[in-house]
């Protein structure tokens, strides 16, 4: 079971998002295929789409508002993963920095704005950065598998919202379980006016060039990395690989705890409720991954991913396709890309054969060997 | 006996018939080295598509056996994913939920909406003769619906499988040592293939119970993370069948008491003495088998909380005050003891050794 | 042993374990007949025309170091690779392997070094598995289990079928193994390396079992570099050396000497020229190190120092502790014992950290493990080391144009081929890759440099600039461990040159006055005198 040589491959750069661009092509295909299949027309559905996403200012508003807290998380995913920490529990962090924030926003009165905006998106992020530093711990402590306690902690956290909008959070005297209103305090300011894009698309961006900068540029981005790419170099390098992870999952969980924060306090429903976070999560990490885990392109991959359900409302309200039709999609890409992505991986690296001869195991396994 | 009467425990054991089922298919996959973080989407697939053909169809058991073939579809795309081109399960897994989510709600909504709701005759229960008679035993065991017979039938079957037979032998090596698996002359990802398909194939039977099985209709989302509750029953029970069967029967037991509770105004004493009960069991066997060790945090927080929720339990069930805990918390409830579970069980947690490891031959 | 001997006089249960009759002609064909074997992997020739016989009846000992081609020989004997040309004979007749399956069914088996045990599976299933069952889908275990007890009794090779793998000491496992091969019915046993990981009590029971079999017919090749077991057991010895067969001799009054000289190559002809650097104070002492895990001692008490303007190298074949010596002074590992003296700081754990700090450097043996982060580009693992140094940053910002340019510097300096810094390291080659590693390294001007099989699957050239590295780290007044297997290399370089074997370090010699065959003895774990 020797190594074989393979060639060199000359590695281009563009394969990657070559990759991706195809994936989107593929599933977007095989949606219209759907559609067609089913009699209707696929080419007005694709203008639907394209509609619902860009037709009028108010929704392109809409798409490139909804595209803000997929960006957030598709951040949280790369910071983590850089240190190949997977945190598929974005989704309960983004619940619990929400309901932190709101917390701030509602039960802190008399801090003028911006001063409480700012606050309540700081214990929001606080919020997301604990409950992702739950499962850090236990990693790091007793060894338990971080995709499994994200997992499941994103549904304590679902519970939790669930019990908070009903109980101690409850806005009084109303029928539907939502917390109360939200005060203009605490709330992100319109950008453009009665639309659902806030002022917080320029935090947005600034964060996917900090988070880029951050990884590329500074000692604490070089830990992550090195941490990540091989872990015994970097602990032979010092690095102090076992906090780099829990950190990464701390920031990870922060990032995300922002995005749930702002989605409530900038909110067209100005309250937090049931269900506010529901698919930004999973959808995030879709983002990350088509985005091939680089920040900058993670803006114009969640614009895609928030382009496709804001279309798709429109898609059904026309041809009464139904709107789930884009998880599809989104379903097919994410196969698409990610079983695409080890054949490049593969087709990337080289590997000249120099031992020959001693007997190499067919797997490898993917524990951390401490010696 | 209070809220835990016989009907409790009969919902207690159709409760846990779904979560038995995908658990058992997700065991095996485990067992060989597949993690199915998309399990919830194959249970979908099958409570979708024996709905749809039971509106078709008049048997319902082709209902639910065209269920179990939808979910062995998907799980081939898993399969495919993971083992051919060596993608991360993980992320695989996750586009498999979407996948399931997507395809269901959006073909349910195609075919459905709009029109008068077709409600299927759900699965009669079967009534064992005589055994259904006996005093409580009767009601609680004997009056259910033929699958849930199949499941428990099921238990014992899947430990033969695994302990007993060539299959199970193969299955194991791929989970725990590949490489033996291949110097063996076996072939690690057949092995993994059949493990995917025959997880897909129960989870589609899972699914098919609660739609067609249960209720007679199909929702959105209608296995509302029961895919999620099954993957963490398997967790949380070791990888062991009779792990699975425990863990089941606790999260069902969970699911039927909070139904129960929630018409209740306050929280009747029999449950806490039920949470006194539990804790104190549970300290007994920290405390016999590992002792305490005052110097280690861990232990000590452990130990204290215990006995703190013991004792406060004990205390609340004596006084019995107008209190009642949230439902949501015992929703939550089998998600955090599985956690604790993992965290109390530490790096001792006896995982197949490659799980989630994708199997590279460098020569291929 | 009388209880075996009895069952071994036929009146057993039975049991059949392939046990060919006894006696067999004298001018019959010999067991197994390898002629002219070659194999070729890129890049180096495994095995060149390859030719050995093994008889029934015969323990043939395989020798030979690292990398003289052992393995693959075996690989293709077992069916796992295919041979680029050369035929296999089995009592006469060709046969050819497709797999596994193939040698297995025509009583070729091999115990691997690293045992193919699922842990959590007992013995009798380890066995049943991949077999055919009798009635399918029932696993045979019950019954395999009984065969087991009997074929288990017959040899006195005592491990319970019942017990699960990983509750087994290594020595019951490889039993385990052993019964096995004796349940598929072997005829040809091959052991790689089967006592490394026993005790000196385990291998004589061991060597008493391989006298058993062999004396049923069938034929054992055992494959090791440990000279002293060989011929306390073989009856011919076939040493091999960088893909060739050296010779064949009998093992009975078989010169330790010509043996071991053979084994490790001929008299070193081509010495560079050694930097006369007169030794200085001592940069790096070493005191009474020793490392334990629970199965057995790893390092036992290591001591020796290495001055500045010297090379010191330790040879031994792989796995006698060198690596887990590596881990220990660069502070990977914590010793269990005894000091470690930097420039008179002493330590008893040392960190990674600290290792960097008191002026050290590592060239790890595996570029991959611990060497480069192939993910990452050229510039990240050129500044692994110190990119958190106030040169190279300012309050966790990173001075990119500084690091830009010492980037570039580096690159030319060590004549790294690479078209600049931006490029994924998993794109150099093998040379190229070992060259970033030296830049990184050298280039903090360390005191002292561990250097571990530093050239290890390097082109010539690339050798040849590593040398040049040391050599100039040597002449500016650095003091410099060398760790090989390669012999040459150590008579190449080094001022002293010290033995390490099965964790301890035997003798230190001057490398003007040490002998080839004089290491080569010590490798294999022979005292000299003297």
């Amino acid at each position: 079971m020797s190594r074989p040589a393979s060639s060199r491959v000359a590695s281009s750069r563009l394969i990657g998002p070559a990759v991706s661009i195809l994936a989107v092509a593929v599933g977007l295909a095989v949606s219209f295929a759907i559609i067609a299949f089913n009699g209707d027309p696929p080419g007005e559905a694709a203008e639907a789409l394209f509609d619902g996403a860009f037709g009028s200012k108010k929704q392109a508003a809409a798409t490139v508002a909804r595209s803000l807290p997929l960006i957030l998380v598709a951040l949280g995913w790369i910071v983590a993963f850089s240190a190949r920490r997977i945190n598929v529990g974005l989704e309960g962090q983004m619940i619990v920095g929400g309901i932190t924030g709101t917390c701030a926003a509602l039960y802190l009165p008399g801090i003028p704005a911006p001063l409480h905006l700012l606050v309540a998106l700081l214990v929001g992020i606080v919020g997301g950065a604990i409950y992702a530093g739950i499962a850090a711990g236990l990693w790091a402590w007793r060894g338990v598998n971080e995709i499994v306690s994200t997992l499941l902690m994103n549904f304590i956290a679902l519970q939790l919202l669930s019990w908070v909008v009903r109980g101690p959070m409850k806005a009084p005297g109303v029928r539907s379980n939502r917390s109360a209103i939200i005060p203009d305090s605490a709330q992100w300011p319109n950008l453009i006016e009665k639309s659902p894009l806030n002022i917080d698309v320029f935090m947005v961006v600034g964060l996917v060039a900090t988070v880029a900068w951050m990884l590329r540029h500074t000692t604490f981005g070089m830990r992550l990395r090195l941490t990540g790419a091989n872990v015994e170099a970097a602990r032979a390098a010092g690095v102090r690989t076992l906090s780099i992870s829990m950190m990464a999952l701390m920031v990870s969980g922060g990032l995300a705890g922002l995005a749930g924060a702002g989605l409530v306090l900038g909110g067209e429903t100005e309250v937090m409720s049931e269900g506010f976070a529901s698919s930004f999560g999973l959808e995030g990490i879709v983002v990350a991954l088509l985005a091939l885990n680089a920040p900058y392109a993670a803006i114009p991959a969640a614009l895609l991913l928030a382009s496709l359900r804001q279309g798709g409302g429109l898609m059904e309200a026309r041809l009464g396709v139904p709107a789930e039709l884009t998880l599809v999609t989104q379903g097919v890409v994410l196969l698409f890309v990610t079983g695409s992505a080890a054949v490049v991986r593969r087709a990337r690296s080289i590997r000249i054969d120099v031992d020959g001869g001693e007997h190499e195991p067919a797997v490898e396994p993917r524990e951390e060997v401490v010696t | 006996m209070g809220v835990f009467d016989a009907a409790w425990v009969a919902a207690m054991l159709a409760a846990a018939t779904p979560l038995l089922l995908a658990g058992m298919g997700e065991l095996i996959s485990q067992r060989a080295g597949v993690i199915n973080v998309g399990l919830e989407g194959m249970m979908l697939f099958g409570a979708f598509f024996s709905y749809w053909a039971a509106t078709e169809v008049d048997t319902i058991w082709g209902a639910v056996l065209i269920g179990m073939v939808a979910g062995m579809a998907l799980a081939a795309v898993m399969a495919f994913f993971s083992i051919n081109t060596n993608a991360d399960q993980i992320v695989v897994g996750i586009g498999i939920l979407i996948l399931g989510i997507g395809v269901t709600s959006s073909a349910f909504r195609d075919l459905f909406e709009g029109r008068p709701q077709i409600i299927i005759e759900p699965m009669e229960r079967l009534e064992v003769p005589w055994l259904e008679s006996i005093p409580f035993f009767g009601e609680a065991f004997f009056r259910q619906r033929p699958v849930v017979y199949i499941a428990f039938a099921l238990l014992p079957v899947v430990w033969f499988v695994l302990y007993r037979t060539t299959w199970g032998l193969a299955i194991r090596a791929a989970g725990d040592l590949p490489d033996a698996a291949e110097t063996a002359g076996l072939s690690p990802r057949k092995i993994r293939w059949a493990a995917i398909l025959t997880a897909g194939a129960m989870s589609g039977l899972a699914g098919a119970f609660l739609s067609v099985g249960e209720v007679g209709i199909f929702l959105n989302r209608m296995t509302a993370g029961r895919g999620f509750l099954a993957l963490a029953a398997v967790i949380f029970g070791m990888w062991r069948v009779s792990g699975l069967l425990w863990a089941c029967l606790l999260f069902g037991g969970a699911t039927a008491l909070q139904r129960r509770l929630q018409g209740l105004p306050e929280l009747p004493g029999e449950v806490w003495v039920l949470i006194a009960t539990l804790a104190g069991a549970t300290l007994a066997y920290v405390l016999i088998r590992r002792g305490v060790d005052w110097h280690n945090v861990m232990s000590l927080v452990t130990t204290m909380g215990l006995a703190a929720i013991g004792v406060t339990a004990l205390v609340m069930a004596i006084l019995e005050p107008n209190i009642s805990l949230p439902s949501e918390l015992w929703l939550a409830m089998p998600f955090v003891l599985t956690i604790v579970a993992l965290a109390v069980m530490g790096p001792r947690a006896a995982a197949p050794r490659y799980l989630a490891v994708p199997l590279i031959r460098e020569h291929d | 042993m009388a209880d075996t001997d009895d069952q071994r006089s036929g009146l057993g249960s039975g049991v059949p374990t392939g046990a060919p009759e006894p006696d067999p002609a004298p001018d019959a064909a010999p067991l197994l007949r390898l002629s002219g074997i070659t194999k070729t992997f890129p890049g180096v020739v495994a095995n060149r025309d390859v030719s050995i016989e093994l008889h029934a009846g015969e323990i043939l000992g395989l020798l030979g170091e690292n990398g003289a081609g052992k393995s693959t020989l075996m690989n293709i004997v077992t069916g796992l690779v295919r041979p680029d040309a050369g035929a296999i004979e089995l009592n006469g007749q060709q046969v050819h392997l497709r797999n596994t399956q193939d040698a297995r069914q025509l009583g070729i088996g091999m115990v691997h070094q690293h045992f193919m045990l699922v842990p959590t599976m007992t013995v009798a299933e380890n066995v049943a598995l991949g077999m055919q069952a009798r009635r399918p889908p029932m696993s045979d275990v019950p019954r395999i289990a009984d065969e087991l007890r009997d074929v288990s009794a017959r040899y006195g090779l005592l491990v319970d079928p019942y017990a699960t793998v990983d509750s087994l000491s290594v020595g019951a496992r490889q039993r385990a193994e052993i019964l096995r091969l004796l349940h598929h019915r072997a005829k040809v046993l091959i052991f790689d390396e089967p006592t490394s990981v026993l005790t000196p009590q385990e291998w004589v029971h061991l060597s008493e079992v391989f006298r058993d079999l062999a004396a049923e017919g069938r034929g054992i090749i055992f494959i090791t570099h440990k000279l002293d077991e060989l011929l306390g057991i073989a009856d011919r010895c076939t040493v091999m050396r960088d893909g060739e067969v050296v010779g064949t001799i009998p093992a009975a009054g078989a010169d330790r000497q010509t043996l071991a000289t053979m084994m490790v190559g001929r008299e070193v002809v081509f010495r560079v020229e050694r930097p006369p650097v007169k030794a200085g104070d001592v940069a790096l002492e070493v005191r009474g190190v020793s490392l334990e895990t629970q199965d057995r001692r790893l390092l036992t008490d290591i001591s020796f120092d290495v001055h500045e303007g010297e090379i010191l190298g330790i040879v031994g074949v792989d796995g006698n502790g060198q690596s887990e010596l590596v881990q220990v002074l660069t502070g990977l590992v914590s010793a269990d014992d005894g000091e470690i003296v930097f420039h008179g700081d002493e330590r008893r754990v040392v960190t990674p950290r600290a290792f960097i700090d008191l002026g050290g450097a590592v060239i790890p043996e595996d570029r991959h493990g611990r060497g480069v982060a192939t993910e990452l580009d050229l510039r990240d693992n050129l500044m692994m080391a110190d990119f958190a140094t106030s040169e190279y940053s300012y309050h966790g910002v990173l001075r990119a144009a500084v690091i830009n340019s010492r980037c570039d510097r580096l690159i030319s300096q060590y004549d790294i081929r690479a078209p600049g810094w931006h490029i994924r390291v998993d794109q150099l080659s093998g040379g190229n890759q070992q060259k970033t590693v030296l830049a990184r390294e050298m280039d903090r001007q360390p005191s002292v440099l561990i250097a571990a099989q530093p050239t290890r699957g390097l082109d010539v050239g690339a050798v040849e600039f590593v040398y040049q590295q040391i050599n100039e780290h040597k002449r500016n007044g650095g003091a410099t461990l060398l760790i090989s297997t390669e012999l040459e290399e150590a008579f190449t370089l080094a001022d002293r040159i010290g033995v390490m074997f099965r964790g301890q370090l035997l003798r230190i010699l001057d490398a003007d006055e040490a002998t080839v065959s004089e290491v080569g003895l010590l490798m294999a774990g022979e005292e000299t005198a003297a």
